[in-house]
């Protein structure tokens, strides 16, 4: 089982990320006014252009290379008004709960948003544009539509081209080098024009056409279009039903989804495929194992280990599985990520008092959150004199008394 | 002047006040009579004096002026070494006020540093070791990296005993004018587990539900304080329903607001209150453990939490047997 080299070969830094010098210096520049501590008078930036010419590399490697969380909503998410208040709005108007990166908030394939499914989307993006302390970057393939003239007013807009023929090819050359593969030149050229500058495209070609062997040929080459990828409920059924290891994993790598969130949907449907409590604990054994390599291959930049992800989460899944799985099984959306923001968002305002009261107790505001509040909540709802002097020696605000009654009492 | 919090109000102001731990009291107040202190560490549990011994300390050492030459960082919340070495230089960059030639830098929760930041603040105790003291505090001088503890005075602060605890709580009792019972009284210093600033916690709280503090009192204070919903997801877990006991966990994250560190550390306090084999005990810790290490990893939370349920699912159902 082989990383897809799109993944493995991903810019790690912004001076790797090929072509369309002009639009990364502009992109690096607004960037640097965030870094500085100065947000830019446009607070979005949109990354336009056709795909694969490096937009959402370009917002990794920049991450990467600063050090910055990322926030991301793709096109699989759902995008109407409600979503993205939550998933955006708590993210834009926060800042990290470490209080040390700080975020982008990634809006990929920002044209997908459309009129009539994701009603009033657009809308929000604007109202959080002008609300948010974080950047916002978005991508597209086509901002000039007039139906986006509203958000364009708010965005610096940084054009991506198609990449030329010789840039392309410059590229799939290192990565034969890398991979110890002799490629004959006008294989890689003829990859190259086949992509129509697309080169994600390219480079999933060629890994396609290097499968199992150490040379490439003009010759070996029958370029067609790729298999169809499978979409989030063939993914499921073809790892939950699957009949060998080997047909799992490869379920994980023909998908459409993300793996992330793939173990996100794993999780949650893990107890509706698999009926006893040894099959789930199982699945989720392996599940977490899964994620442990996840963070491994994150934290150190080591994206071979993503291979264990992959074969843990689906074969190590479909493990479980001791008895056939009777009659048609309904997998369902993760409620985890709606409620995910729940909880941070809950935590942030908690934290919030917790620095208020951390000003008088000689805790940290964390520590304060769980040993202080809850006392003190006691003692300021049955003491209205005890109450007042919380607002006005302490500032806080009958909001925060609220949510301190409604959490603790 | 009235102070909001009563663990505030009646901290010891000075060294001579603090009627426990003894010998570190003597110590301090040599250092205090020569004006001259070395790097310190403290160490020891939640709510046994290390704040207050170090804030009498710097009261009696600069009098009235104490503000001006006393800095407190968190390093919980200041994660980043390089804040932590802004704030310090700032703080170093202006001469001590009055007459004692150096000014101190309380570091709390110094054990939350990773071993790079502590290997930078060692190097930041040096370059002002001039004009600035260091004082440490941790749970585990353990997790201190080895140069630090050397260049430090180790103190260790013991738990409070279970007399001294009830005696200041009674005092504190009769200054607020406070009924408590016996019972009462044992509740809190049952459930503070030697932590004084929990059993004050407490008693502020308790003294607000009503005119005497029963243990009846007493134990709704702390059940608040404490979500019951940690055992009930147990419960739940451990008569197999996975479902409901993940739906459980997920109304506890959000209802309290908890991380899922703070989860995995509720249900390890909740162990050993189960009325299962004490063997069993032992094996259940063992998975809490490795969970924990596994956020601290980055891993997903709640996966690794599903994960933890379902475990116990299996786990509760083999007991039944």
């Amino acid at each position: 089982m082989v990383l897809p080299w799109t993944i493995k070969y991903r810019p790690k830094r912004i001076s790797e990320v090929i072509g369309n010098k002009k639009a990364i210096s502009q992109f690096v520049k607004w960037l640097e006014q965030w870094l500085g501590g100065k947000p830019p008078k446009k607070k979005a930036i949109v990354l336009d252009g056709p795909a694969g010419t490096g937009k959402t590399s370009l917002v990794y490697a920049a991450a990467n290379e600063y050090n910055l969380e990322v926030i991301e909503l793709n096109v699989s998410d759902k995008r109407d008004a409600e979503t993205l208040k939550q998933v955006v709005g708590s993210a834009a108007s926060l800042s990290t709960l470490t209080g040390a990166k700080m975020r982008i908030i990634l809006l990929d394939e920002i044209d997908g948003i459309s009129s009539r499914a994701d009603r009033g989307g657009l809308r929000e993006v604007i109202r959080i544009i002008d609300i948010t302390r974080n950047p916002i970057v978005m991508t597209s393939n086509n901002i000039w539509d007039p139906s986006f003239r509203s958000l364009r007013e708010k965005c610096e807009i940084a054009s991506f081209n198609r990449l030329t023929e010789n840039m392309i090819v410059t590229v799939l050359r290192r990565i034969c080098e890398k991979e110890g593969i002799k490629a004959e030149p006008e294989a890689l050229r003829k990859i190259a024009q086949n992509s129509g500058g697309d080169l994600r495209a390219a480079i999933n070609d060629l890994q396609a056409f290097c499968q199992g062997r150490k040379e490439l040929k003009l010759s070996d080459l029958h370029l067609s279009r790729r298999d169809r990828e499978l979409n989030i409920f063939e993914t499921l059924s073809r790892i939950f039903y699957a009949k060998s290891a080997e047909s799992a994993v490869s379920a994980v790598m023909s998908s459409e989804v993300d793996y992330e969130l793939l173990m996100r949907w794993l999780s949650e449907n893990i107890p509706r495929f698999f009926k006893t409590n040894e099959e789930i604990a199982y699945a989720f054994d392996k599940l977490s194992k899964a994620s442990i390599f996840l963070s491994r291959a994150k934290f150190g930049q080591y994206w071979r280990l993503l291979v264990y992800t992959f074969a843990l989460m689906s074969a190590g899944v479909a493990a479980a599985r001791k008895e056939p799985i009777k009659g048609f099984i309904k997998s369902s959306f993760p409620t985890w990520i709606r409620k995910q923001i729940a909880v941070q968002e809950k935590r942030q305002k908690l934290l919030e008092i917790g620095k208020i009261v951390k000003r008088y107790a000689h805790l940290s505001a964390r520590d304060s959150v769980s040993e202080i509040l809850p006392y003190l909540t006691i003692v300021a709802s049955n003491n209205k004199k005890f109450e007042e002097i919380l607002i006005k020696r302490w500032d806080l605000t009958p909001e925060m008394l609220a949510l301190l009654k409604e959490t603790f009492l | 002047m009235s102070e909001v919090m009563w663990t505030e109000k009646y901290r010891p102001k000075t060294l001579d006040e603090i009627v426990n731990q003894e010998e570190i009291v003597k110590r301090l107040k040599v250092f205090v009579k020569e004006r001259n202190v070395p790097h310190m560490l403290f160490a020891g549990p939640p709510g046994t004096g290390k704040t207050t011994a170090i804030l009498a300390f710097v009261r009696d050492l600069y009098g009235e002026n104490w503000r001006r030459n006393y800095l407190e960082l968190n390093a919980s919340d200041e994660r980043k070494i390089e804040v932590i070495r802004t704030t310090v230089k700032q703080f170093a960059s202006t001469l001590p006020f009055g007459d004692v030639p150096f000014k101190i830098i309380v570091l709390d929760e110094a054990d939350n540093l990773t071993s790079d930041a502590q290997q930078a603040l060692r190097r930041i105790m040096e370059q002002y070791a001039d004009t600035c003291r260091f004082c440490l505090t941790c749970n585990y001088s353990s997790k201190i990296i080895e140069p630090i503890q050397s260049r430090c005075a180790i103190f260790r602060f013991a738990p409070l005993k279970d007399e001294d605890m009830k005696k200041r709580i009674l005092w504190i009792a009769e200054q607020e004018g406070v009924e408590i019972t016996e019972d009462g009284l044992d509740a809190i210093i049952y459930a503070a587990e030697g932590d004084m600033r929990h059993a004050i916690n407490i008693l502020q709280a308790s003294s607000a539900l009503g005119e005497t503090i029963t243990s009846d009192v007493v134990f709704k204070v702390v059940g608040r304080a404490r979500p019951e919903e940690v055992r009930e997801m147990l419960q739940l877990a451990f008569s197999g329903r996975f479902m409901d006991a993940r739906e459980k966990l997920y109304e506890l994250l959000i209802k309290y607001g908890l991380s899922a560190t703070d989860v995995v550390k509720q249900i390890h306090r909740e162990i050993f209150k189960l009325p299962i084999d004490e063997r069993l005990k032992v094996e259940l810790i063992d998975h809490i453990g490795e969970v924990e290490y596994r956020l601290v990893e980055g891993a997903d939370s709640e996966i690794q939490l599903s994960a933890l349920l379902a475990k116990f699912t299996v786990i509760g159902v083999n007991q039944r047997k």
